[in-house]
Order: C-alpha cells, then sequence, then structure tokens
C-alpha cells in the first residue's frame, strides 16, 4: 500500500506559473510515501514545495534545470518493484518506446519513469511499464504547444501496482487507472 | 440437563450469586456485562445462540468497515474514478475512509504499543495487538461520536486477556481430558473411524484394554495422556463445563462454540461494548460517558459525567472522612485529576492485572441496573449523582473512596497538592486486595443511600458557579433537611443554615480538641463549611441547643436590635455580639466571590466565633482553632477590599448594633466607631493576619500594621471622649481589651516572622 506520486516538466517559472489549483488541492501531505521527478521543475521553490508534500523525493536532472547536481538517472527499489528514472531528453528519438526499452534494460527496472515530451503515455513493454506522466503544469515543450496538465500515481501493493492517472482536461481532474501485475521474482522467463 | 443444576447440585448455591462458571471469568464476566443471558436457568444452548449472534454481528460489523480500498465496492464493477482514486478529496470515497481509519489506527498504535510492558509477552505479540486494534478501530468507527479517547485500549486488555484465559484453561482440560472432547466410539476417534471402516486393528483393541488394566491399578491420577475415559458425571464440575461450553455441536456450529480461541476478537467487542455503554439504563455505569467531554442534556448538573462521578466521589469521602477530604480539598486537589485515570481505566493503572481482575470481578457482578427513580424531585432539590444510582456505579466509587482512605496516613502527612497526587497516582503495589474491596463494599451501600434519601443529598443551585470546583460548591451550598424547610435558596435560609453549621463546627472543635488531633490541618472557610454540612446530620443533636439564641441573633440582627441588646450584661456582651455579628455577617454560604460585600461578610460570620473560642477556651483552644479556621486568602482580601472600600462604618454600624447606646459617635468616617467593637474588629483583623502571615509575609506586615495603627486610634479615641479619671467601666474594658489584643498582635506577629 505504498503511494507513489510520478511528475515532471513543470517548467515553473519559465512555462507556467505554478501546479493547477485543483491539482494542488488533491496534493495534500500525508498520504503520498515517495515521490519522484523526471526533472525541468526548475527553480529550488518548486522542489521545496515538493518536498513539502513528502519529504522523500527523487529528481533527475532535466535541460533546464538550475540545480545542476541532480543526476541524470535513478534508480530505487520501493516494495517489489524497480523504479528506474530518467528525465528522457537523453533518450533519442524523444518517447521511442523501443529507445526507452533500451534504457530499461539498460537500468534493469521494472518500471521506467521518463518525461520530455510532455504527454502522458504508459506502456506494459517486456514484462515492465514504461510511464510518463506529462507534464503537471500543462507547459508547452518544443514539439506540442497545447498541452494537459496530468500526472501519475502509482499504487505499490506486494507484486501489484496500480496506476492512477490524473489529467486536467477542460478544467476538470480525469482519472484512470491501469493494473499491473508482475511476474514474481522467482520464476524463470518461460 | 442444564450446567446449573449440576452446579447446584455440586456446591450450594448461594442466594445472590450465580456459581457457574466460578473458573471461567470470561464466561462469568459476559454473563455479568450482559452478553449472555444471566438466569441461572439459562442452558447451554441458549448461551451458545446468543454466543453467535453477538459475533456474528461482529463480523458483519468488521467486513464492513473494514476496507480494503483494492477491493471494489460491492455492486460496482466498474467504480467511479474520479471519486475513488486514491487522492480524492471525496470524504466518501473508499479511499477517502481508508485513509481516516490509517490516521486512527497510527492513534491507537502509540497507545497499543505502549499497553502493559510488563506483561509483554501476550500483550505486545502481534497476534494481540492485531486483535487490540481491529476491534479498537471498529467501535470507534461504529461511535463517531466519541471517537477512540486514550484509556480505552487499557479497558480493553484485560477483557482479552480473561478471554484468553479462559481458552487457555480449555486447552489444559482438553488435554487432561482429551477422551471427552472427541467422539470415540470403539476406541476410536470418530475421524479415524470413517475412514479406516472397520477395518480396525484388533491388536490395538487388545493393547488399549491391556493399558486399562494398568492404569487401574496405578491409580487415578495417572498422568498418561491417554486416560481411561471417565464418564462425563465423573468430571469436577469445572471441568464438565469447560467441556460442555467447547461442544462443536450444536444449531450454530464452530460459531457457538462459548469457549472458543477463533473468536477471542468477536467477543472481546462484545464484552468491550457491553462495558462501554453497559445498560440503557441512565443511571448505570458506562464508561463510554467518562470520555465525554461536554455534559449529557439532561443532566441535572450540566458537568461532564466524568467531573460528576469524580464530585461524588469526594462528596461520599466527606461523609466517611470529613478530614481527610477537607485536608485534600483544602491543598487543592481537584478530585478528577486522579479520579478521571481511575474512574476511565476504571482502576487499569492502580492495581497490577491479577489483582485488577479481581476488582473487575468485583465490579461485575454488581448489577449495574439503576436502583433509584429519577423523578422530578431529585432534579429539584438538588444534586443527584448519577454515578451513584445503580450498585456497580456505587460499588465504583466506593472502591476509590476505599482506595482514598487506604492511603489515608499518607495523605495527610502531605504538604501540597503535587505530593497528594503523587500518593494518589501511584497506588501502591502490595495492597490488601480483600481489605480494600470489603470496605468498598461497606462504602457501595452507603454511596446506594445517597441518591435514595434526599436529605443526603447536597443541595444546590442547578448549575454550579463558575470557577470553583463542583465538590466545593455542591457541598458548601448543602446541608441536611433544615428545620426553616427546603426553601428556595433565599438569604435567610443561607444565613440560618450556615450558622447552623457554625454552632455544630464548634461543638467539634471543642470536641476535637479534647481528643487531641495530631494533625493541625490548616482548612479553609470553604473546608470548614463542608465539614460542618457533612456532620450535619451527626451533630443533629448539638443544633436543638443552640438555636433560640440563634434565632433571637437573626432577628436582632433584622430589626437592627437596639432594644434587646440593652438588657445583655456587660458579661455577655462578647458573646452576644459574636452572634450578632456573625449574624450581622450575611453568610452567602457559597465560596463565590460575590463581591465585596458578601466576602466581606462572610469574613465577619467566621471571625468572631473563634475569637468566642478564644475568650471562652483558651489558649490551647485558640491556637488549634486559629490553625483550623484560618480562612482562605480570596476571602481575606476581598473582606480587606470591601473594608477598605466601602468604609468600616457599614461593618461597625452592624456590628455595634448592641452597644450602640453607650457609644459616643464619633466621626464615622474611618475610624471604627464603637468601642466594643473594636475587639472584634482587632480579633478579625487578628485572624485576617493570621491567616494572611500564611499567605504572604508583605500583605501581613500590612494588615498588621494598620490593625495596630487602629487599635493606636481607638485608644485615643476613647481618651478623647473621657479623660482617664471619670472613663466609663465598658471604656476602661475597651481600652483594656485594645491593649491586649495590640500586645496580642505583636506577639504574634514576632512569632510569625
Amino acid at each position: 500500500m505504498v503511494l507513489v506520486l510520478a511528475l515532471g516538466d513543470l517548467h515553473v517559472p519559465h512555462r507556467a506559473a505554478d501546479l493547477p489549483p485543483k491539482f494542488k488541492s488533491m496534493l495534500v501531505p500525508g498520504k503520498i510515501q515517495h515521490i519522484i521527478c523526471t526533472g525541468n521543475l526548475c527553480i529550488k521553490e518548486i522542489h521545496d514545495y515538493l518536498k513539502t508534500i513528502c519529504p522523500d523525493l527523487h529528481i533527475v536532472r532535466g535541460e533546464f534545470d538550475e540545480d545542476a547536481r541532480y543526476p541524470d538517472t535513478k534508480t530505487l527499489s520501493i516494495g517489489q518493484f524497480k523504479l528506474g528514472l530518467c528525465h528522457g531528453h537523453q533518450v533519442i528519438p524523444w518517447g521511442d518506446l523501443d529507445s526507452l526499452a533500451m534504457l530499461q534494460r539498460q537500468l534493469d527496472v521494472d518500471i521506467l519513469v521518463t518525461g520530455h515530451t510532455h504527454h502522458f503515455t504508459a506502456y506494459k513493454h517486456e514484462g515492465g511499464v514504461v510511464i510518463n506522466p506529462g507534464s503537471a503544469t500543462g507547459a508547452y515543450s518544443s514539439i506540442n504547444q497545447y498541452v494537459n496538465p496530468s500526472f501519475v500515481l502509482m499504487d505499490i501493493d506486494g507484486l501489484r501496482v496500480v496506476v492512477y492517472v490524473y489529467e486536467l482536461i477542460d478544467g476538470e481532474v480525469k482519472v484512470d487507472k491501469i493494473d499491473f501485475k508482475k511476474a514474481s521474482t522467482s520464476s524463470s522467463a518461460p | 440437563m442444564t450446567i446449573s443444576e449440576e452446579i447446584q447440585r455440586a456446591t450450594c448455591a448461594s442466594p445472590s450469586g450465580d456459581h457457574r462458571f466460578e473458573k471461567l471469568r470470561g464466561v462469568r464476566w459476559r454473563i455479568n456485562l450482559g452478553i449472555l443471558p444471566s438466569s441461572p436457568s439459562s442452558t447451554i444452548d441458549e448461551l451458545r445462540r446468543v454466543t453467535a449472534d453477538s459475533r456474528r454481528r461482529y463480523a458483519a460489523l468488521r467486513r464492513r468497515l473494514l476496507i480494503d480500498p483494492h477491493l471494489p465496492k460491492k455492486g460496482i464493477n466498474s467504480p467511479d474514478l474520479t471519486i475513488d482514486n486514491p487522492l480524492s478529496q471525496n470524504p466518501e470515497s473508499t479511499w477517502g475512509r481508508f485513509f481516516r481509519n490509517a490516521e486512527l489506527e497510527k492513534t491507537l498504535d502509540q497507545d497499543l504499543s505502549r499497553l502493559y510492558p510488563e506483561h509483554g509477552s501476550y500483550f505486545q505479540s502481534s497476534g494481540c495487538q492485531g486483535m487490540l486494534r481491529r476491534i479498537l478501530l471498529l467501535w470507534c468507527l461504529k461511535h463517531p461520536e466519541i471517537g477512540y479517547r486514550q484509556g480505552m485500549h487499557e479497558l480493553l486488555a484485560p477483557l482479552l486477556y480473561v478471554l484468553q484465559v479462559d481458552v487457555q484453561y480449555l486447552t489444559e482440560v482438553r488435554s487432561n481430558y482429551e477422551d471427552q472432547f472427541t467422539d470415540l466410539f470403539d476406541e476410536l476417534a470418530f475421524q479415524e473411524r470413517d475412514s479406516a471402516a472397520y477395518d480396525f486393528d484388533i491388536k490395538k483393541v487388545l493393547d488399549d484394554s491391556m493399558e486399562e488394566e494398568e492404569e487401574d491399578e496405578n491409580g487415578t491420577h495417572a498422568t498418561k495422556k491417554k486416560k481411561k475415559p471417565k464418564r462425563f458425571d465423573e468430571l469436577d464440575t469445572e471441568t464438565q463445563t469447560a467441556v460442555l461450553l467447547s461442544d462443536a455441536y450444536g444449531a450454530e456450529g464452530e460459531l457457538g462454540i462459548v469457549l472458543s480461541d477463533k473468536f477471542l476478537e468477536h467477543d472481546a467487542y462484545s464484552m468491550f461494548d457491553a462495558l462501554m455503554y453497559g445498560g440503557s439504563s441512565l443511571g448505570s455505569v458506562s464508561v463510554a460517558n467518562f470520555f465525554v467531554y461536554s455534559a449529557p442534556s439532561d443532566s441535572v448538573t450540566g458537568l461532564p459525567p466524568v467531573i460528576e462521578a469524580s464530585s461524588a466521589l469526594y462528596y461520599l469521602l466527606s461523609l466517611v472522612d470529613a478530614s481527610l477530604h477537607s485536608h485534600l480539598v483544602e491543598l487543592g486537589v481537584e478530585p478528577q485529576y486522579f479520579a478521571l485515570r481511575w474512574l476511565r481505566v476504571l482502576f487499569g493503572r492502580e492495581f497490577p492485572l491479577s489483582n485488577l481482575l479481581t476488582v473487575w470481578d468485583e465490579i461485575f457482578s454488581a448489577d449495574n441496573t439503576e436502583v433509584v427513580e429519577r423523578g422530578v424531585s431529585a432534579v429539584e432539590d438538588g444534586f443527584e449523582f448519577r454515578i451513584l444510582s445503580s450498585p456497580r456505579g456505587a460499588l465504583v466509587a466506593g472502591m476509590a473512596v476505599s482506595m482514598i482512605l487506604y492511603l489515608r496516613s499518607s495523605l495527610l502527612a502531605t504538604e501540597n497538592a503535587t505530593s497528594s497526587l503523587k500518593r494518589l497516582l501511584n497506588f501502591p503495589e502490595d495492597v490488601d486486595l480483600c481489605k480494600v474491596i470489603e470496605k468498598a463494599k461497606s462504602l457501595q451501600s452507603l454511596a446506594l443511600e445517597i441518591n435514595a434519601r434526599r436529605d443526603l443529598l447536597p443541595k444546590g443551585s442547578r448549575k454550579p458557579m463558575r470557577g470553583h470546583s463542583l465538590s466545593v460548591d455542591s457541598i458548601s451550598l448543602g446541608g441536611s433537611a433544615s428545620p426553616v424547610g427546603s426553601v428556595p435558596e433565599s438569604y435567610w435560609e443561607e444565613k440560618w443554615r450556615v450558622l447552623n453549621s457554625k454552632e455544630e463546627e464548634e461543638e467539634e472543635a471543642r470536641r476535637r480538641k479534647a481528643s487531641r488531633r495530631q494533625n493541625t490541618v490548616k482548612k479553609s472557610w470553604s473546608e470548614r463549611v463542608k465539614l460542618r454540612l457533612s456532620r450535619t446530620e451527626s451533630d443533629a443533636s448539638d443544633r436543638s441547643g443552640n438555636k433560640p439564641p440563634i434565632r433571637r441573633s437573626l432577628l436582632d440582627d433584622l430589626s437592627k436590635q437596639l432594644g434587646d441588646k440593652d438588657s445583655v450584661s456587660p458579661t455577655n456582651t462578647d458573646t452576644d455580639i459574636e452572634r450578632s455579628s456573625t449574624v450581622s455577617g450575611s453568610p452567602s454560604g457559597d465560596c463565590e466571590d460575590n463581591g465585596s460585600d458578601k466576602g466581606k461578610s462572610e469574613d465577619h460570620v467566621e471571625l468572631p466565633l473563634p475569637v468566642r473560642e478564644n475568650e471562652s477556651e483558651g489558649k490551647s483552644v485558640v491556637n488549634i482553632f486559629r490553625d483550623r479556621n484560618i480562612l482562605s486568602g480570596k476571602f481575606q482580601r476581598f473582606w480587606r477590599l470591601g473594608r477598605n472600600l466601602s468604609g468600616e462604618e457599614t461593618s461597625e454600624t452592624k456590628e455595634a448594633k448592641p452597644i450602640e447606646p453607650e457609644a459616643k459617635p464619633i466621626e464615622p468616617v474611618a475610624k471604627p466607631v464603637e468601642p466594643e467593637a473594636k475587639p472584634m474588629d482587632h480579633e478579625e483583623e487578628e485572624e485576617r493576619t493570621n491567616s494572611d502571615s500564611t499567605e504572604g509575609h508583605g500583605n501581613a506586615l500590612k494588615n498588621t500594621g494598620r490593625s495596630m495603627l487602629e487599635h493606636i486610634k481607638v485608644i485615643e479615641s476613647v481618651l478623647e471622649q473621657s479623660s482617664p479619671e471619670n472613663m466609663a467601666d465598658n471604656h476602661r474594658l475597651t481600652v483594656e481589651e485594645a491593649l491586649r489584643e495590640l500586645r496580642r498582635l505583636g506577639t504574634m506577629l514576632l512569632s510569625e516572622m
């Protein structure tokens, strides 16, 4: 019953002023155990704000981040799952599944979270999940001007992860859910 | 054949109790708490049925309220994700409830992790903790109006413990008398027989029969595992009970096994629920009420129940042991400081677990139904202590008071509230529990009487005054049935009652002086009033003798009695002055700061009395009395304030009524006019300063100085009036008195410093 928040590409203050108020009202401290952030916050204030939601914050460096000390990639283990984190501008073509799968194998993770495209996607691929939480503020990207704010909440419970996607479409929060069960680690590939 | 018949054959059934299940506390408590039918004739089947019902209820509750958000809600195939997502703000979402439960569980865990660390092997085990957590969580969810309060876990833990003990006893019995529990036909267990299908081993049978012969030779207390099966009737009654209660047959199947370790949680929940909401009648002890912060709407006193119960304790204590009671009150030890914990956990924190179980045996065996009719008359007359209206509540109160009495000697020796509370809250471990319980039972009957006999109740206004403990208010306002009648509070009645009480107080003082009290406990005026009033009944005889003069002084006061007092001889002057001045003061009876006037009058009332004692009895009495009758500082201050502000003339004129004719009116402004009044005045001052010195030396000094000045002024004025040669007798008396007072003041000052 571990709740993990995945978000990124906020681009505050350059491209957006702040998270949408509806998102902010949902993100109350105390419910979420981990935050993983794909990068491009870009300033320290957003970093601090995320810290108030949850003290356990993992963040990787996006190309516009002003703090240069964030790593390029990160892996962490939550419950039975291994998570990998990368901003995604390093993976070319941007948002391409096969290239991301390459990164996933390289990091050897079950769940890979990347961003940069500002577009939510979630693929089940080769026994793993590749998730792009989109842009939490709806900031424009280099390839897309009209972006819906979105973020992802993962509920990790043993060998099962439920991915909730929150999107702000036309001023309303829409939620969607994807179930994913990991094959038990001891079983060998058939 | 019912169990009760069996037992009654074996033991002679006492009229009061049900001797079934002597060894099975869990079952006994369940009966006492009302979960299982309590009539001795109920069959084992009925017991099973009730047990099964209560367990079913709990299981349904658990299924309903314990939430796993992963499971879809019943009836909804595709849950609406905008509501049911983890971050949803919607209060009805399953996740919302899940998070709320999680928070509640966190609070619970804080308490549970600290539960009974000395018995940690059981209580800290994860199984037990899990059960406790679930039970408490479900109970709090079911009763959101109270929620979880610290202390509930301590109530629940012993309940679970006794159930566990029962189950362990059962396993013990089972291991000893295994044959009773399995259906043996042809020396084989039922299951074995089925599977073996008559293909039994003849050798085995022969072997077993040989074993039997051996056992017979060895005697009945062979400790072999496979004993020769006794007949059911040969077992002792307790074992029989255990066997019957664990029988898996019956309409309810396994659910109906009264002693079952699978359903510990369910049973503990029902016991806990019954304890918290014990009975529907209002007078019963429902411990949940003790956790409520606000007063229930139909309460007479308008106080939270636990405060009311604490004051009931103190009232009972005052009836039984007034000196200890007044000592505690004077120290400022409000009853709820310690009674809160005692009542909320039913003494769970005061006794070690084994003693506690005995105590709870007693408490639970007391009937919980309300005994007294809480009619309209009760409401009119005054307070009624809800806790005392049932035998169980009365026993709880009696238990608490007997515990206080157990600590009597150490409590009387304490000097401040902190140390008293420390003694009370750290009840000694090695307690002669039987004695305490005996005393509690005797107090229980007294406590039950309190509510039954209206005349024992403290009378008072419905709503207690602000800013004072209930005990002070209720008891100081109260009083026994006075001859004036139970009229509504009036100036007259208060005065009269207080006067009566003062008379008794003096009698007591005299008596006490003779008996040489070792503890000269300082008491405030309020305490003494209480003391008086609590002893009202016993001092009834004293009252009668004093009525006429009191009544007379009452009349005197009202009519500004010049004429009557003229005839009073000078030798009696003081006495009568005392009386009239007591009367002249308007004792408000309650210890309120109702303004300087009242404060002033209170002191008026008080001081002359001790002074009279001084004159009549002598120094020893003075000392004792002075110690004991020292006014509390508050009233002092107000008296002083009133005096200084409103001028002394009003007080002096009142006091000096009897002596008017003699005194020549000097300017009444700030000078004490009547010479005769001086002695009292000074004595009052002296008393005041006595108490002041206990309050603060600065004030005392000031007052003493002031009084001395006044003494001097008096002498001067008297001398002014008349030259020493032709001074009237009474003037000379006055002067002498004044000088004496001055001297006394001086010595006292020196001694006090």
